[in-house]
């Protein structure tokens, strides 16, 4: 502290202490505190857009999960806010719109990429639901190709769960009751699914 | 390095930097400053803390509410579990609300808006009532900001999982697989074996006895036992000649007014109906002079009061459904009301009498005085002796405190900690480490309102082996038990495979024997309710080929044993629901979100400090 303030001065000497410092110095602690504030305003201003964008986002995804209809509403999520995890959800939305009218290898096109998504969560219901639509299109090996490529192991219940519906269809009970017991043994703790997918074990006996 | 920091900051590129430095320093230290000492952590997420603060004010919300509900058998076990799954639960919030922040998930206004005004807590008559809404959050301390904030959170939490159950659907495959599960209907019938006819077939011997005895001690040992001497308190202590003047009374009567007045009372005939039109029309009528008796007789639905002409006699406030008394007590003498919806239906109500709260003369009840004079310099008397039981009790010996309030010194029986001789409280009391451990008086303990007890240990007995001649009846009575449960084993076994092989001679000479016949149930469902739990064993059997049967014996218990045919398996058209294809969608996706969490929980880095919890 010294060097700009010296202790025991005279009055009017400290003044002129300030006065000397402020004038060497003055000028960068303006700066430093101007570069300072607009850094924060910068911050706040770009989050509170980022909030925005958002909240336009949801309101564009609850548009479209209300009506299948809202065309404008998907079109709009997928163009302006293509890396909006809405968008995904649009998309895994789209695919079950499509799938229920019928339009099975449409669905898949759409949903497809999503297997793919750096969100494991995303991608693994995306690969699920890339299976059903091949089953329902009777390519089994194509749906049990894409589970058995699920590498994410948080999510293996369900995964060998659905291909043990996949080799009751094929009529392989063998490999059916071994991937339901996978799924038991897989399926979080305490989970309600255990149940349905014993039923499911206890009648292949 | 100090040294370093101090020569290069004096040149001006330090200060351009302390300026830089001191901006969010003034802008944002403030607060932590002033929040103080209520930081500690309990656990920290990925860098993030939850505060001691955090989780004690769910903790304490959640201990008094299972308090509430469980009463007494509300243990530290369930005290530690509660802490356990609370942390937890903080913790996944934590977990998620940073995963809901990655993914950018928002909750718009009008989505909580929504789900406030649709929930019903907050209607009236099944509309929305912001009255209501503000009065329910005062009462549980929350602004309507606070309260808001705190939905808009909850909903960005589970958000995903209902995202994503929106856009979830099945194949046709596996609704049928559902399909076929839920509508499979299976034929039975089935035999109970129970030990309790061939108990007395087992011989045991002693030397049987010996070594159950030796092999299972454990499950003969005898709790710990005390003896304690207490004095007790009550209201039979006290003796007092009681004669207050009448100044004391008429004190009394004034102060106690509410106690002696009759409240209001209102008498009304009504007519009920079930129709809003009907109301309407029977209402017309009476106002062009319609006799309201009469109709009342014809058309109301109130049988208890239809042939009186609709009469319900004399009522105070609050007896009758709200709508009703509300309408009631805002009529004159002679009015009709409009018609007025309650639980039951449409009331049109005439109000014939008020009579109005009267306040009973002090002579009417001066009696009532007397006792009520009696019972407050009683129940005075009481607690002041009390407050010198309790302190005397602190410093002397129990019998000194007998002798000193000339209380009577008792003994108790000797009692374990599950005894229920005593009350609840006297045990444990007796138990605890004030009396049991340090051999102290206890503190005063109020086994009722008028009944208060001082104790203090005076004999004890420790845990105890059991020895033998003690327990033989008890053991033999097991080996019976078990004897006989092995005996029933065998011929349900045998019975079921002499069955499977065609035997027919042998199953019914075996089951003539036995005085055994089977229960024929028929056609069940999955949710058919069965004694036994038959019906989850019957949907665990293999299904036969068209034609046999297949057949299982079955333990269900230490006492029972059963013999099962399983006829035939079939699909019942009838029972087709499209409900099962919802709960599966449901479930799964539940599954997709806990596995979520599970995934997120692992893959962070979480510190938990138990010392708090």
């Amino acid at each position: 502290m010294k060097n700009f303030i010296q202790v025991g001065g005279a009055e009017e000497e400290q003044v002129e202490q300030i006065k000397k410092w402020w004038n060497s110095y003055g000028k960068q602690i303006i700066a430093g505190a101007v570069i300072g504030l607009s850094g924060i305003w910068g911050w706040n201003t770009y989050s509170d857009y980022q909030d925005k964008q958002s909240l336009n986002a949801r309101s564009l995804y609850l548009s479209f999960a209300s009506d299948s209809n809202n065309l404008g509403a998907y079109d709009k999520l997928t163009t302006d806010f293509s890396s909006s995890s809405y968008t995904d959800q649009a998309i895994l939305l789209m695919a079950k719109y499509l799938f229920d009218a019928g339009s099975y290898t449409q669905a898949l096109g759409v949903i497809k990429p999503l297997i793919n998504n750096s969100s494991s969560v995303i991608a693994t219901t995306a690969a699920l639901r890339v299976a059903s639509i091949y089953l329902q299109l009777g390519q089994h090996d194509q749906a049990l190709l894409i589970l058995e490529g699920q590498s994410d192991d948080g999510f293996s219940g369900l995964i060998y769960n659905l291909m043990g519906d996949i080799y009751l269809d094929l009529g392989n009970r063998t490999e059916a009751q071994k991937y339901y017991s996978l799924a038991i043994n897989n399926v979080t703790e305490n989970s309600n699914l255990t149940q349905l997918i014993q039923i499911k074990l206890d009648d292949l006996n | 390095m100090l040294e370093a920091i101090r020569k290069k900051s004096k040149g001006w590129v330090a200060y351009l930097i302390v300026g830089l430095i001191a901006v969010p320093f003034a802008l944002f230290g403030v607060q932590q400053y002033f929040s103080g000492s209520s930081n500690s952590v309990i656990a920290i997420v990925d860098g993030e803390d939850i505060t001691v603060n955090n989780y004690y004010q769910e903790f304490n919300t959640q201990q008094r509410n299972l308090q509430q509900q469980l009463g007494s058998s509300y243990s530290t076990e369930i005290d530690n579990a509660l802490r356990q799954t609370l942390i937890d639960t903080l913790i996944n919030e934590k977990l998620l609300e940073n995963f809901t922040n990655s993914m950018k998930l928002v909750t718009l206004d009008e989505e909580v808006r929504s789900l406030i005004q649709s929930n019903p807590v907050f209607q009236v008559d099944g509309i929305f009532s912001e009255d209501r809404y503000i009065q329910i959050l005062r009462l549980n301390n929350f602004t309507p900001l606070g309260y808001e904030l705190e939905q808009s959170k909850s909903m960005s939490l589970d958000q995903i999982k209902r995202n994503l159950n929106n856009s979830a659907f099945l194949s046709t495959v596996q609704i049928e697989q559902l399909n076929d599960l839920s509508s499979q209907q299976r034929e039975v019938s089935f035999v109970v074996l129970n030990t309790e006819k061939y108990q007395d077939q087992i011989v045991v011997n002693q030397e049987q006895i010996s070594e159950y005895f030796d092999n299972n001690k454990s499950k003969f040992i005898e709790g710990r036992k005390v003896q304690v001497d207490f004095v007790e308190l009550s209201l039979d202590n006290i003796e007092q000649q009681i004669d207050p003047d009448n100044e004391t009374l008429q004190k009394l009567y004034i102060e106690n007014e509410d106690l002696y007045t009759n409240p209001e009372q209102r008498r009304a005939q009504h007519i009920l109906l079930e129709k809003v039109s009907n109301a309407s029309s029977i209402l017309k009528e009476i106002k062009q002079g319609g006799d309201f008796s009469e109709l009342a007789r014809i058309h109301s639905k109130d049988i208890t009061t239809s042939e009186i002409g609709g009469d319900l006699g004399l009522f105070e406030r609050e007896l009758m459904v709200p709508e009703f008394d509300k309408a009631v007590f805002d009529m004159n003498v002679g009015d009709i009301s409009d018609v007025v919806k309650s639980d039951y239906g449409y009331h049109i109500i005439k109000l014939n009498e008020i009579q109005p709260a009267t306040l009973q003369s002090f002579e009417e009840v001066e009696e009532q005085l007397l006792a009520l004079h009696k019972k407050n310099v009683n129940q005075k008397a009481l607690y002041d002796l009390q407050e010198e039981l309790g302190n005397l009790a602190y410093e002397e010996s129990i019998d000194v405190v007998s002798n000193q309030l000339d209380l009577e010194l008792q003994t108790s029986d000797f009692f374990s900690e599950l005894s229920t001789e005593y009350d609840e409280v006297f045990v444990s009391t007796a138990f605890s480490d004030v009396v049991f451990e340090d051999g102290e008086n206890s503190d005063v303990i109020e086994l009722s309102k008028d009944r208060f007890v001082v104790m203090s240990l005076a004999n004890q007995q420790p845990e105890r082996q059991k020895v033998l001649d003690e327990v033989e009846d008890q053991i033999v009575d097991i080996l019976r038990n078990l004897g006989a449960k092995q005996l029933i084993d065998d011929l349900a076994q045998t019975i079921s495979s002499s069955l499977t092989s065609g035997n027919t001679n042998q199953v019914n000479s075996l089951m003539s024997e036995n005085n055994l016949e089977w229960n024929e149930v028929g056609w069940i469902t999955r949710g058919s309710q069965l004694p036994f739990n038959v019906t989850s064993e019957v949907y665990k059997l293999s299904k036969p080929n068209s034609g046999e049967h297949t057949y299982h014996s079955q333990s269900v218990d230490a006492s029972t044993t059963l013999v099962i045919d399983l006829k035939a398996v079939k699909l019942s058209e009838e029972n087709k629901n499209s409900e099962i294809v919802d709960l599966y969608l449901t479930e799964e996706n539940n599954e997709l979100f806990l596995s979520l969490v599970n995934k997120l929980r692992n893959s962070a880095e979480i510190k938990v400090f138990s010392e708090l919890l």
